[in-house]
């Protein structure tokens, strides 16, 4: 009761920001209004959640994997202007990636498709749970960028 | 010129070249696995280095804040159907084992 | 004319007709990709349009298309590629 409580006053609270973010001037009347509908919002969002059963999975490793993104943003966009602007040397394609017991593959599988080096195509099912996960990843170039050593503690399965 | 003005124009030349270099890969690299990656890069990279500059411009404030939301919102809808189409092209091009060239 | 309504130029023009090519031949798969760079392209476009033109209000646009165009995509994925619960590439099912 209380985690269901909590978890719809964060959501009120995404929506409220986002509400006075959004509007143009900000006033009582819509600030009231605001509330009221983020209220609603809130309820419907923790019952999609928890119909879709989305979980973020494990927070293992989110440290390293978050300092190694924007460089990795970054080296694989000279990548991709490198591909594009040879076309005879175009390596890449599918591979498996395994990320370790307590990496949850939904945040790791976005961080990873959010860069153009790589994007997630298929994770299969934990053999175990709490146990590595294995995803079939397409990768713009043979070596692993930044990102996917620091998820995956630098191994290949 | 202002510093703020020069940095703006920076970032918007910057974003607007990556766009235009994920237009170029779309077109110049193979289908259909290769040429998806141009998607992530112009929602993840272009994208919001142009919102970035159109922040810069409009100077702190709640319109940036609305800026920065707007890109942040690209961003992570650009990611989501990255991975959408290409999970969906990779189950179509399965089923389909005799393709017509493409 | 000024930077940003330059930048929106170069994005209509030089940003979408690569997009538009691939809009236009292949299977409805491979016309996808065109579709959803588009609509990020045009999204962008909006915004700094709105900043060129000085109308702040033009923003809204790129903000529904921010929502409405991944939304879209995911239709078509959905019509495109059938039930999500299908086995992915690696063959075995997807857990429910």
């Amino acid at each position: 009761m209380r985690r269901a409580a909590a978890e719809t006053l964060l959501w009120w609270g995404v929506l409220m920001a986002l509400n006075t973010v959004l509007i143009s001037t900000v006033s009582t009347l819509e600030a009231a209004v605001g509330a009221g509908l983020a209220l609603l919002g809130a309820a419907g969002a923790r019952a999609m959640r928890r119909a879709a059963d989305a979980s973020p999975g494990g927070l293992g490793r989110l440290g390293p994997a978050l300092w190694a993104w924007p460089w990795t943003l970054l080296a694989d966009t000279g990548r991709l202007a490198a591909v594009v602007l040879r076309p005879g040397r175009r390596g890449g394609g599918f591979r498996e990636i395994e990320l370790p017991a307590g990496t949850g593959p939904a945040w790791a599988g976005a961080l990873l498709s959010a860069t153009p080096g790589a994007y997630v195509v298929d994770v299969r099912p934990a053999a175990r749970p709490d146990g590595p996960r294995r995803m079939t990843v397409h990768a713009l170039t043979d070596d692993a960028g930044a990102l996917e050593r620091a998820l995956t503690g630098g191994g290949r399965p | 010129m202002t510093p703020r003005h020069l940095a703006a124009l920076v970032l918007l030349v910057a974003g607007v070249a990556v766009l235009v270099l994920t237009a170029l890969a779309l077109v110049v690299l193979p289908a259909p696995y290769l040429r998806l990656h141009a998607l992530s890069c112009a929602t993840s990279l272009g994208a919001p280095l142009v919102v970035l500059a159109l922040a810069v411009e409009t100077g702190p404030g709640r319109a940036a804040a609305k800026l920065l939301v707007i890109g942040a919102l690209l961003a992570a809808g650009g990611t989501v159907t990255t991975m959408a189409i290409g999970r969906a092209t990779v189950l179509l091009e399965e089923a389909q084992p005799k393709e017509s060239g493409h | 004319m000024n930077a940003w309504l330059l930048a929106g130029v170069v994005l209509s023009g030089a940003g979408l007709a690569p997009c538009m090519w691939v809009s236009a031949r292949g299977a409805p798969h491979l016309r996808l990709v065109g579709v959803n760079l588009a609509g990020t392209l045009v999204a962008v476009a909006f915004l700094v349009l709105a900043q060129g033109f000085g109308r702040s209000s033009y923003q809204d646009l790129a903000l529904v298309l921010g929502v409405l165009a991944p939304a879209g995509t995911l239709v078509f994925t959905r019509f495109l590629a059938g039930d999500p619960h299908r086995p992915g590439p690696s063959g075995t099912p997807e857990p429910e």
